[in-house]
C-alpha cells in the first residue's frame, strides 16, 4: 500500500492536472515574451547609442570625426562591425597615438609600411622623438606618399577605405588622411574577348577603370580630351568616367549624358549594360541604344567624331553614345584594309543584317505561297524534298531555329572544352540527323546555316542577337501572309528603326537622309582617308574639319 | 507634329529637330506621295483617250501639275511660317475659308480610302486570290497607322529610305518589259486628235495627286539658300519619268488597244517576261514586292497630313489621336469600296473633280486675293 502511495506521488501525470499544465505553458509564453522584449530593448538601446553618437553629424554623414582618436576608432569599428577584412592598426607616431585603417586584399600593405608606418614611427636623424603633429606638418614632412588627401567627412573616409585606400588618423587631429594605396588582383590587358579583329591593335579594356582610362589617354595627347568621374549606385558607388573632347563634342551632349546617369536610381551597378539601360530612350526595343566596345581605338575614334564615351569600373565594355546604325556596323578592320575592300566588307555586313532577319521568312513565303517565282526545276526539287517531311514549312523553320538557339546558348554557357564537343554534336544533329530523321528538309538546313552565319558576321554582338530575335516574328508574318507579310513586317521594322533616337540623334543616322549624303563616305561604305577630312554631320560635332585645334 | 507660326527652330546638322525638313526632303515627299496606286494601272485611263501618246499626256500633265504646285509655293510665300489653315480664312473669310479647308481634308481622306481599296484589290488579284481583301487592307492600314503615329522626322526618314531603295528597284524590274517592247506599237508618235489627247491630260491627275501637301508643309521647310522651286521640279521630274516610262513601255509591249482592256496593264507587261539563263520567273511578284513599300509611303503621307489638319483645327497638341480615330473609318470605307466597282469609280471621279477644282480654281484665286491684299497694304 505504502509502495503504491509512493508510486502515486512519483507519478507526475496523476498529480498534475490539465489546469496546472496550462499554467506552465502560460508561464513559458510569458518568459518567451520577456526574452523577446529584452532583445527589442537591446536593439532600441543600440539605436539610441548610435543616435547619440550622431548628434552633431549632418544628416548625410554617419558621424563626424573628433580630435579624440579613441572616439574615432570606436565610431569606425561600429560602422565596420562584422567586416573582418577591414584592418585597424594602431601605432605610436612620435608620441601621438595614431591609427591606420585599410581593407585587406585591396590595399598595398608594403606602401603603407614604407610611407606611413616607417616615417611616422621612426624619427630620422636630427628629428625629435616626441613632437606635436599638426595637419600641415604631417603633410609637409612626415607622410611621404605622393597621393594624399585630407578628408573631413566620414562618408568620404569610409568610401576611401572601401575603395582600397589607407585611412590615417592621429590623436589630436579632427581630420583624416587617405593614402592612395589601392592594389588588388586584376586581369591584365589582353586581347578583346568579344570583338574579333585581324589587324587592329590588340590591347583591349580590362575591368579596372584607371587602366581603361589610361588606354584611352595613351592614344591621344590632347588637353581637350576630358575625363569626368562620377559615382553611380547607392551601395556599390561604382565609378564611371565620362570621356569626351571638349572642343568637338556636340554642345549639351555631355550635360545630357551626365543628367541621365545621375537619374539612375539603383543600389548596385555591376555591369556597363546597367548604365546603358538606364540612359536609353527606348527600353523596350531589341536594338542596342549604346555602342559597347572593348577596343580603346574605337572609343578614341568615336570621341573625335563628337560622341561621348562612358567607361564603367568593373566592366571591360565601354559605352559610346549617341549610337547609330552605321557605327554599329563598323569594325576597326575596315580601316586596316584598302578602302575598296573595307567598303565591300561593310556592304557585306549590311547584306548579312538583311539575311539574318529575312532569309528564313522569305524561304517560308516562297515555299508556302509563291513557288511560282522559282525556276520550275528548283520548285519541283523543293517540293520533292518537302514531301518527305511531315511538318509545314513554318514548323520546320521553327524547329530549326529552336535547335540553333539551343546550341548557341549551350556553346556560350559551357566551358571551352565542353563547348567544342557541344559544337560537334550540334553541327552533327542539325546538319545530318534532323534531315535523316525526316524532320526538316535539307534546303532549310542550308537556309538556317546561312542565316546563322550572317548573324555572326555582325560586328556588334548586341545588334546581332537583336536581329536573331526578330526572325520568329518574321516567320509568323511569312506564314500568315507570304511575301506580302514579309514586306509588311519589314516596313514595321523600318518604321521602328527610323523612330529610334539615341541622345536626340536618329538611330539610323545619315543613311536615310538625303541631306546627310556626305556622311555615307564613312557610313555605308568607306572612302580613302584623304577624303575623310570632315567629321560626320549626323553627330553635330562643334568642329566639322578634322584638322585639329590646340585651343583650350 | 506639324508646327506653324513664328516658332521656328534653326535646323542643325544632326537630326534632333523633329518637325523641320529641308527643301530636298520636300521634293522626295512630293515624289513619294505621287508614286502610288496609279503607277500599276500604267496610265490605262489616259490610254483610253490618248492611245499611243499616253506617255506624252503624262509628261504634259507633270508639267501642268508642277506649275500649279509652284503656284502653291508662291501662295505660301505671301504668308511666311503659315499654312493653309492660317491663311485661307484670312483670304476668303471664315465661312468660305473653312469650306476650302474641309475640301482639302476630304481630298486626303478620299485619296487614302481609294488608294487602300485599289491596293487591296490589286494584291488580292495577283498575290493572294483566296485571301479576303479586308485582311490585306487591314494589315497595310495597321503598319501605316504605326508610321503615321510617329513624328515628322521619323516619317521623313521612313519615306526617304523606302523611296530611295524601292523606286529604283521596281523601275529596274519594270524595265525588263523592254525585252518584249515593240517600237511600232507607239506609232504615230505625235497625237492625231489634239482635243482627244488634251482630254487625257486631266486623267493623269490621279497619278500626280498629293502634291497639295506643300500647302501644309511649306512652313516646316527650312529653305536656307535653296530655292523651293528646284526640289518641287525635281519631285515632279521623278514622277513624270516614272509614269511616262510605265505608260510608254505598257503601250510598247501590249499596244494601246490591248492596254485599254486590262485593269492593271503594267503588271501584265512583266508577267510574261522571260529572262533566259536566270533564276528569276514570274516577275510580277517582284514588281509588286517593290511597289508595296511605295504605296505604303503614299498612304502614310495621306494619313499623316489629314490627321495633322484635324489636329490643328481641333487645337490639339498631338496628332496621334486623330490618326487612331481616322484609320478605322477609312479602312471601313475602303473595304466597302473594294467590292463595289460603280461606287468606287464614282468616288474616284468625284475626288478627281474636287482635286482639279481645288488646284485650278481655289489656288489661283487665292493667289490673286493674296496678291491684291499685299498690294493694298
Amino acid at each position: 500500500m505504502e509502495q503504491n502511495k509512493k508510486l502515486n506521488i512519483n507519478k507526475l501525470s496523476t498529480k498534475t492536472s490539465y489546469a496546472s499544465l496550462a499554467k506552465a505553458e502560460d508561464k513559458l509564453a510569458r518568459l518567451r515574451k520577456l526574452t523577446s522584449e529584452g532583445a527589442e530593448l537591446g536593439e532600441e538601446l543600440s539605436k539610441v547609442v548610435a543616435d547619440m553618437r550622431q548628434v552633431a553629424a549632418p544628416s548625410d554623414q554617419p558621424f563626424i570625426f573628433t580630435p579624440n582618436i579613441n572616439d574615432n576608432e570606436h565610431l569606425l569599428r561600429v560602422v565596420f562591425r562584422d567586416c573582418d577584412d577591414v584592418k585597424f592598426r594602431t601605432f605610436d607616431a612620435r608620441g601621438n597615438r595614431a591609427l591606420v585603417v585599410f581593407l585587406d586584399g585591396m590595399t598595398d600593405v608594403t606602401l603603407i609600411e614604407k610611407n606611413v608606418l616607417e616615417t611616422l614611427m621612426e624619427p630620422t636623424k636630427g628629428q625629435k622623438k616626441n613632437i606635436n603633429i599638426d595637419t600641415i606638418g604631417l603633410i609637409d614632412t612626415l607622410i611621404t606618399s605622393a597621393s594624399l588627401t585630407i578628408i573631413t567627412k566620414a562618408e568620404e573616409a569610409l568610401e576611401a577605405v572601401l575603395t582600397g585606400n589607407a585611412l590615417v588618423m592621429i590623436d589630436g587631429i579632427a581630420e583624416a588622411f587617405t593614402i592612395g594605396a589601392v592594389k588588388h588582383e586584376k586581369r591584365s590587358i589582353t586581347e578583346a574577348k568579344g570583338e574579333g579583329t585581324i589587324k587592329s591593335p590588340f590591347d583591349a579594356f580590362n575591368e579596372v577603370l584607371s587602366d581603361n582610362v589610361a588606354l584611352i589617354r595613351r592614344r591621344s595627347k590632347d588637353t581637350n580630351l576630358k575625363i569626368k568621374i562620377m559615382k553611380v549606385g547607392a551601395r556599390t558607388k561604382t565609378a564611371i568616367a565620362l570621356v569626351y573632347v571638349a572642343n568637338i563634342v556636340k554642345p549639351g551632349l555631355v550635360e545630357e549624358v551626365r543628367r541621365r546617369i545621375e537619374t539612375i536610381n539603383i543600389d548596385q551597378v555591376l555591369l556597363s549594360d546597367t548604365i546603358a539601360e538606364g540612359i536609353s530612350e527606348h527600353p523596350w526595343t531589341p536594338f542596342p541604344q549604346t555602342i559597347s566596345t572593348e577596343k580603346p581605338e574605337r572609343v578614341v575614334a568615336a570621341i573625335y567624331e563628337g560622341r561621348v564615351a562612358i567607361v564603367v569600373d568593373n566592366s571591360a565594355f565601354t559605352l559610346i553614345v549617341p549610337c547609330t546604325y552605321s557605327t554599329l556596323m563598323q569594325s576597326t578592320d575596315d580601316f586596316t584594309v584598302q578602302p575598296v575592300i573595307g567598303s565591300l566588307l561593310r556592304l557585306t555586313r549590311h547584306l548579312a543584317a538583311f539575311i539574318a532577319i529575312y532569309l528564313p521568312a522569305v524561304y517560308i513565303a516562297i515555299v508556302s505561297y509563291h513557288p511560282g517565282i522559282l525556276p520550275t526545276a528548283l520548285a519541283i526539287s523543293i517540293a520533292e524534298l518537302r514531301a518527305k517531311t511531315p511538318f509545314p514549312s513554318f514548323l520546320e523553320a521553327l524547329i530549326m531555329e529552336a535547335l540553333l538557339e539551343l546550341f548557341q546558348e549551350a556553346i556560350v554557357r559551357l566551358p571551352n572544352k565542353l563547348a567544342g564537343a557541344a559544337s560537334v554534336v550540334g553541327g552533327f544533329v542539325i546538319g545530318t540527323t534532323v534531315v535523316q530523321a525526316g524532320l526538316v528538309n535539307p534546303l532549310l538546313v542550308v537556309v538556317t546555316a546561312v542565316t546563322a552565319i550572317a548573324s555572326y558576321s555582325i560586328s556588334n554582338y548586341n545588334f546581332g542577337i537583336a536581329l536573331r530575335g526578330l526572325r520568329v516574328p518574321m516567320f509568323i508574318m511569312a506564314t500568315v501572309l507570304g511575301l506580302y507579310g514579309v514586306i509588311i513586317g519589314a516596313l514595321a521594322i523600318t518604321v521602328h528603326l527610323c523612330s529610334l533616337r539615341s541622345f536626340g540623334e536618329s538611330w539610323l543616322g545619315g543613311i536615310t537622309d538625303i541631306t546627310l549624303l556626305e556622311d555615307w563616305k564613312d557610313g555605308l561604305v568607306r572612302f580613302p582617308a584623304k577624303f575623310l577630312r570632315t567629321r560626320p554631320k549626323e553627330i553635330g560635332a562643334q568642329e566639322r574639319g578634322r584638322t585639329g585645334d590646340n585651343s583650350g | 507634329m506639324l508646327r506653324s507660326g513664328a516658332e521656328r527652330v534653326i535646323i542643325v546638322a544632326n537630326l534632333e529637330v523633329k518637325s523641320q525638313m529641308s527643301p530636298w526632303q520636300l521634293g522626295i515627299m512630293i515624289a513619294a506621295i505621287g508614286i502610288g496606286t496609279e503607277v500599276m494601272a500604267g496610265g490605262r485611263t489616259s490610254i483610253e483617250n490618248a492611245g499611243e501618246n499616253a506617255w506624252q499626256a503624262f509628261l504634259l500633265g507633270g508639267l501642268i501639275y508642277c506649275g500649279i504646285t509652284l503656284v502653291m509655293a508662291r501662295l505660301g510665300e505671301y504668308f511666311p511660317n503659315q499654312d493653309l489653315l492660317d491663311y485661307m480664312p484670312k483670304l476668303w473669310g471664315k465661312l468660305i475659308g473653312s469650306l476650302i479647308i474641309a475640301v482639302y481634308v476630304s481630298l486626303f481622306l478620299g485619296y487614302f480610302t481609294l488608294a487602300t481599296a485599289n491596293f487591296s484589290r490589286l494584291i488580292g488579284s495577283f498575290m493572294f486570290d483566296r485571301t479576303p481583301h479586308e485582311v490585306i487592307a487591314l494589315t497595310m492600314v495597321m503598319v501605316c497607322v504605326y508610321c503615321a503615329l510617329q513624328d515628322l522626322g521619323t516619317n521623313l526618314r521612313v519615306i526617304q529610305l523606302v523611296s530611295l531603295i524601292t523606286i529604283p528597284l521596281f523601275m529596274l524590274v519594270f524595265f525588263t518589259g523592254f525585252l518584249s517592247f515593240q517600237s511600232e506599237n507607239l506609232m504615230p508618235l505625235l497625237p492625231k486628235d489634239i482635243m482627244k489627247f488634251l482630254k487625257a491630260v486631266p486623267d493623269t491627275w490621279g497619278a500626280y495627286a498629293g502634291y497639295e501637301i506643300v500647302l501644309m508643309l511649306l512652313p516646316l521647310v527650312n529653305r536656307g539658300r535653296t530655292s523651293l522651286s528646284k526640289p518641287i521640279i525635281a519631285g515632279f521630274a521623278i514622277m513624270a519619268f516614272v509614269f511616262s516610262t510605265f505608260s510608254l513601255i505598257t503601250v510598247g509591249v501590249l499596244t494601246a488597244e490591248n492596254a485599254k482592256t486590262i485593269s492593271y496593264p503594267a503588271i501584265e507587261v512583266v508577267r510574261f517576261v522571260e529572262l533566259p539563263g536566270t533564276f528569276l520567273e514570274r516577275l510580277e511578284i517582284y514588281l509588286l514586292s517593290a511597289w508595296i513599300p511605295n504605296i505604303f509611303t503614299t498612304l502614310v503621307i495621306y494619313l499623316y497630313i489629314a490627321a495633322n489638319v484635324l489636329r490643328r483645327l481641333s487645337k490639339h497638341e498631338d496628332h496621334r489621336p486623330w490618326v487612331l480615330l481616322l484609320a478605322p473609318w477609312m479602312l471601313f470605307a475602303s473595304t466597302i469600296l473594294i467590292e463595289l466597282t460603280i461606287p468606287f469609280k464614282a468616288m474616284g471621279k468625284a475626288i478627281q473633280t474636287l482635286g482639279l477644282a481645288f488646284s485650278f480654281i481655289i489656288i489661283p484665286a487665292s493667289l490673286f486675293l493674296a496678291w491684291r491684299k499685299k498690294r493694298k497694304v
